[in-house]
């Protein structure tokens, strides 16, 4: 892929990821295998949207779905999990990628639809922490109108489902429980530590052979 | 059509204030402006034109004959015309309802007419807000986010994605064509300029609306 016609692909967050001794960013600001750039087209791509739990910050590349993913199907799979990431950022995503490109599968790992973005600031709010640093105003809105946002959250999903299913081959899943009635969820098997509870290894692989048998349906 | 079978399109009949009674507006079963007596729309999804949008598209102080969705009908032979402009709508409301209907039907063609930036949808009370006017019995504290700065700009852009969304669900899915009243919108979709008014001086008047029309139909008959 040429960096220069991706630019519209560009982390621009102004909290950008940063590689440390479990993770690789690459030149476009995103989690990837090691290379500094994603070497097929897009077009030819399985792309990954999600929260942390996509991204997975504390877990060595080789114990993700994203790798699982491309090591059983043969295709390069391009992470766009941002930690925090909630339903109207990958929304947000799923509008600027089909203004874009088409890539051979998208996969929408849906987090909390307690979560939200502000669209002004490119920043994440969740309503079951405070969130200091983040629009105080807007959170003690969403956090007094918890039904607006799911219901708007609703919206979104549908929205987004819309725009793809009959565009390329769209899988959808989610970890939160939340959303289990919308989508297919996946169970937690394991969690990398005590200390972080995101999926641990076996949760990952759960995740990744339900995207490959997904996939294997919609070839 | 069966007015059994939508259900789900549903909505409270639109509020007609005062004035607008002079024009013998007439709204159907479903609660949305139509031909005067017609109860519901006769024709099936396949010939249908749905028109969504406000006051504008409703025709808020004009009679029938001077709406567009009747010019749009009298252009465009053997399609009906569904009305669903609400007065009062936002973009993030018609973003809504073009979802609604795209998960349950396929319309021969939709027509959006976007309303002005400065309006939003309480998605918690199912009610339209306007930053110009604060509405009775509506959400103050959203109201005043949205009068904010930040609050703004945060409307601003999730319009800006709700509208970019809406083309991207409908534009390979059906005849489509996209128009707007407000100037705010201008640099974003085919504008129309407003060249008479309706009685309250405000909406457009009936030139306004044959030339919407117009604009529609030459649009539309390319995919006839």
């Amino acid at each position: 892929m040429d960096i220069e016609k991706h630019e519209w692909l560009r982390n621009r967050s102004r909290h950008a990821l940063r590689s440390n001794e479990f993770v690789f960013i690459n030149q476009l600001g995103w989690r990837s295998n090691g290379e500094p750039m994603w070497t097929k087209p897009i077009e030819e791509s399985i792309v990954l949207v999600g929260c942390s739990q996509t991204y997975a910050g504390t877990l060595p590349y080789k114990d993700t779905f994203a790798y699982h993913l491309e090591q059983s199907l043969d295709r390069q799979v391009i992470n766009l999990g941002r930690p925090m990431g909630s339903p109207e950022w990958i929304w947000k995503m799923l509008v600027d990628i089909k203004q874009n490109a088409k890539p051979w599968a998208i996969v929408i790992n849906w987090p909390s639809p307690f979560r939200y973005y502000e669209w002004h600031t490119d920043r994440f709010g969740v309503l079951t922490f405070d969130v200091l640093q983040r629009d105080q105003a807007l959170y003690q809105f969403y956090l007094e109108h918890p039904e607006f946002l799911q219901k708007y959250n609703d919206y979104i999903i549908k929205s987004s489902r819309l725009m793809w299913q009959e565009h390329t081959r769209l899988v959808e899943m989610t970890w939160s429980i939340d959303l289990s009635d919308q989508t297919h969820m996946i169970h937690q098997a394991d969690s990398v530590s005590t200390q972080d509870k995101h999926w641990g290894v076996k949760t990952n692989k759960l995740a990744a052979s339900y995207i490959i048998d997904q996939l294997s349906r919609k070839v | 059509m069966d007015a059994k079978k939508l259900d789900w399109l549903k909505i409270n009949s639109t509020k007609v204030r005062g004035a607008e009674l002079d024009t013998a507006i007439y709204v159907n079963k479903l609660g949305y402006r139509a031909k005067p007596n017609q109860t519901v729309w006769p024709m099936e999804w396949h010939n249908t034109i749905v028109l969504l949008g406000c006051s504008q598209t409703f025709g808020s102080y004009l009679p029938w004959e001077h709406t567009m969705a009747h010019m749009i009908e009298q252009g465009i032979p053997g399609k009906q015309v569904m009305n669903l402009g609400i007065p009062g709508n936002s973009v993030d409301r018609i973003w809504k309802m073009l979802i609604d209907i795209r998960k349950r039907v396929k319309p021969w063609a939709i027509v959006v007419n976007w309303p002005d930036i400065n309006r939003y949808y309480e998605f918690h009370t199912g009610k339209n807000g306007m930053l110009s006017y604060q509405f009775d019995g509506r959400d103050q504290e959203l109201h005043h986010y949205f009068l904010t700065d930040k609050g703004l700009d945060y409307h601003i852009q999730l319009a800006d994605n709700m509208i970019e969304s809406a083309r991207q669900m409908w534009v390979t899915h059906t005849n489509w064509v996209e128009l707007t009243w407000a100037l705010t919108m201008k640099d974003n979709v085919y504008y129309v300029k407003t060249r008479d008014r309706a009685s309250d001086d405000k909406h457009w008047g009936p030139g306004t609306n044959k030339d919407a029309a117009q604009y529609v139909i030459d649009q539309l008959t390319d995919f006839l």
